[in-house]
């Protein structure tokens, strides 16, 4: 680390956050109202388009089922595989997902909260943005291929296994399980290209799940959440007036990044110091979240696990193979954080194409020391 | 160092520069032919005067006058005051070229890195990926994002 701040990353909280999108993408099709194998809805045709009823009722089922099971999650960064596991509870109204000691992320209609049981505080976390479908869809068709890939079996159920490419050189990017019968997503592989990048599977799915199991997931929050500290963070829409306003104040705001990535939503954030702007930009598959602070990084303030970043080509701190991806530079007084889970190559590519340290000029420069010089000497 | 020696020993320079007469030419050339020690010292000599005159030759700025006395009307030829002048305007030339190097040299050093007015901030890595999070869970393939800052 380069500051004093304490070790906060977690494979735990990677299991809790992941496991916070898998049982969106599960928790449909796990839920109490799910049909059982009988009532097994009818396999999709194999024609061009029949991966679109697949994924329709895959956002479907991760926005009504209710479940709960254990998650499995693999992330190859720099050859290496980390290996973490999770329990994930999708109920009524909320998603849960916990890992032993370390977090909670709990995500429900009204938003929901992460709450970090070694730090000891409550972040509340803004309403989940579940978009549109179809909206959704048609985005991930700009860029990407999909194609049923073929039938298999996954915890003893039947599984329709979808293969996303990139459009143009039809490389790999995602191989998909989805539950026949509850539509959930029970394994996802990403890659890039030949590399493997990451891998989310159930190990097990309880489709209805007991009070037992629910009490047991929650019990890890409850337990603790009378002493936390609660983060009070205000974060707000920006509307395209207000854009215009900041663009004019000069703040950075892409139209969109390279690689296809398009603009979904900008937010300004209340935190404690500063008040970041927050722009997320998609392509279909993928997010990436852009962070700008008027102000230079106090690189004392950054979690541990920064190190210098060689990718870039200009100064810059990264969390080496850390999920999802960060980068943290400072261009013209502004501070540029990047988060994303974009692949590795992309993820460099939208970095680059952003604001980035600008040598001062000989005139300005001397101007800017003698100015210096002259604060010191003067009275 | 011997009688011959002390006397060619100040006809060195000279005879290097070629300003000796025929008779002192020949006299240094005679010595120095039997005298090792003499034909060190000139060539050590030589090797000297190249150098310095190898040195590259800097050119004072522009408006900078030496030589105010010599170029005023009615000056008149002192013995002394002109030499003196231009030592003096040399001296005080490259006094402020010193001066003025140290102080480019200390603005440049300076006004390098941040802008004093740039204020220091935090950087909640932590809370970003919360909220970077929040906007990848919601769609059918929104990817379950596993956190991890620790390598």
């Amino acid at each position: 680390m380069i500051g004093g701040g304490r070790r906060r990353g977690r494979w735990s909280l990677a299991l809790a956050v992941g496991a916070t999108g898998a049982a969106l993408l599960l928790a449909s099709a796990a839920g109490a109202s799910a049909p059982g194998p009988a009532r097994a809805q009818p396999r999709p045709a194999p024609d061009a388009d029949g991966w679109r009823p697949v994924l329709q009722r895959a956002w479907e089922a991760s926005q009504e089922r209710r479940y709960t099971g254990e998650a499995l999650w693999i992330v190859w960064a720099d050859g290496d595989p980390h290996v973490a596991l999770s329990r994930v509870l999708r109920d009524r109204d909320t998603l849960t997902v916990s890992s032993p000691d370390d977090f909670t992320v709990r995500l429900g209609e009204e938003g929901g909260d992460m709450v970090d049981h070694r730090q000891g505080w409550l972040t509340p976390l803004p309403p989940v943005d579940s978009g549109r479908p179809d909206a959704a869809l048609r985005a991930l068709e700009e860029k990407y291929e999909v194609a049923l890939a073929g039938e298999d079996r996954l915890l003893d159920r039947p599984c329709t296994r979808l293969e996303v490419r990139r459009r143009g050189n039809g490389s790999l990017r995602e191989r998909l399980w989805v539950d026949d019968d509850s539509g959930l997503v029970l394994r996802r592989e990403s890659y890039e290209g030949s590399r493997r990048l990451r891998l989310v599977a159930y190990l097990s799915l309880d489709l209805r799940p007991g009070t037992a199991a629910r009490a047991g997931i929650r019990a890890a929050r409850d337990d603790d959440g009378d002493s936390l500290e609660r983060r009070s963070r205000a974060i707000t829409p920006v509307d395209d007036r207000a854009l215009t306003a900041l663009r004019e104040a000069g703040w950075t705001v892409p139209p969109s990044l390279p690689g296809g990535y398009e603009p979904v939503g900008v937010y300004a954030v209340d935190g404690s110091d500063s008040q970041p702007l927050h722009l997320v930009y998609r392509d279909g598959l993928y997010t990436v979240s852009l962070f700008q602070q008027q102000g230079r990084p106090d690189w004392a303030s950054l979690p541990d696990g920064a190190q210098p970043a060689d990718d870039l080509g200009w100064p810059a701190y990264e969390w080496a193979g850390a999920v999802p991806q960060r980068l943290v530079w400072e261009a013209s007084g502004t501070t540029f954080s990047l988060v994303g889970d974009a692949p590795p190559r992309e993820f460099v590519a939208i970095a680059r194409s952003l604001p980035r340290p600008q040598a001062p000029t000989l005139p300005h420069r001397l101007r800017r020391g003698l100015a210096r010089l002259w604060e010191w000497v003067s009275p | 160092m011997s009688d011959d020696c002390a006397a060619a020993a100040p006809l060195h320079s000279a005879w290097l520069d070629g300003m000796l007469d025929d008779d002192g030419r020949a006299f240094v050339e005679a010595h120095l032919a039997g005298c090792a020690a003499c034909r060190a010292e000139v060539e050590s000599l030589g090797r000297t005067r190249m150098l310095v005159r190898n040195l590259p030759v800097r050119r004072l700025p522009d408006g900078v006058d030496l030589l105010p006395d010599l170029t005023r009307s009615g000056a008149g030829p002192r013995r002394q005051g002109p030499a003196l002048a231009v030592t003096g305007g040399r001296v005080v030339a490259a006094a402020l070229a010193v001066v003025a190097g140290m102080l480019g040299g200390a603005a440049f050093a300076l006004g390098g890195g941040s802008s004093p007015e740039d204020r220091l901030v935090n950087v909640p890595m932590d809370l970003y990926v919360a909220d970077h999070i929040v906007h990848t869970v919601g769609g059918p393939l929104s990817t379950p994002v596993v956190v991890d800052g620790r390598r």
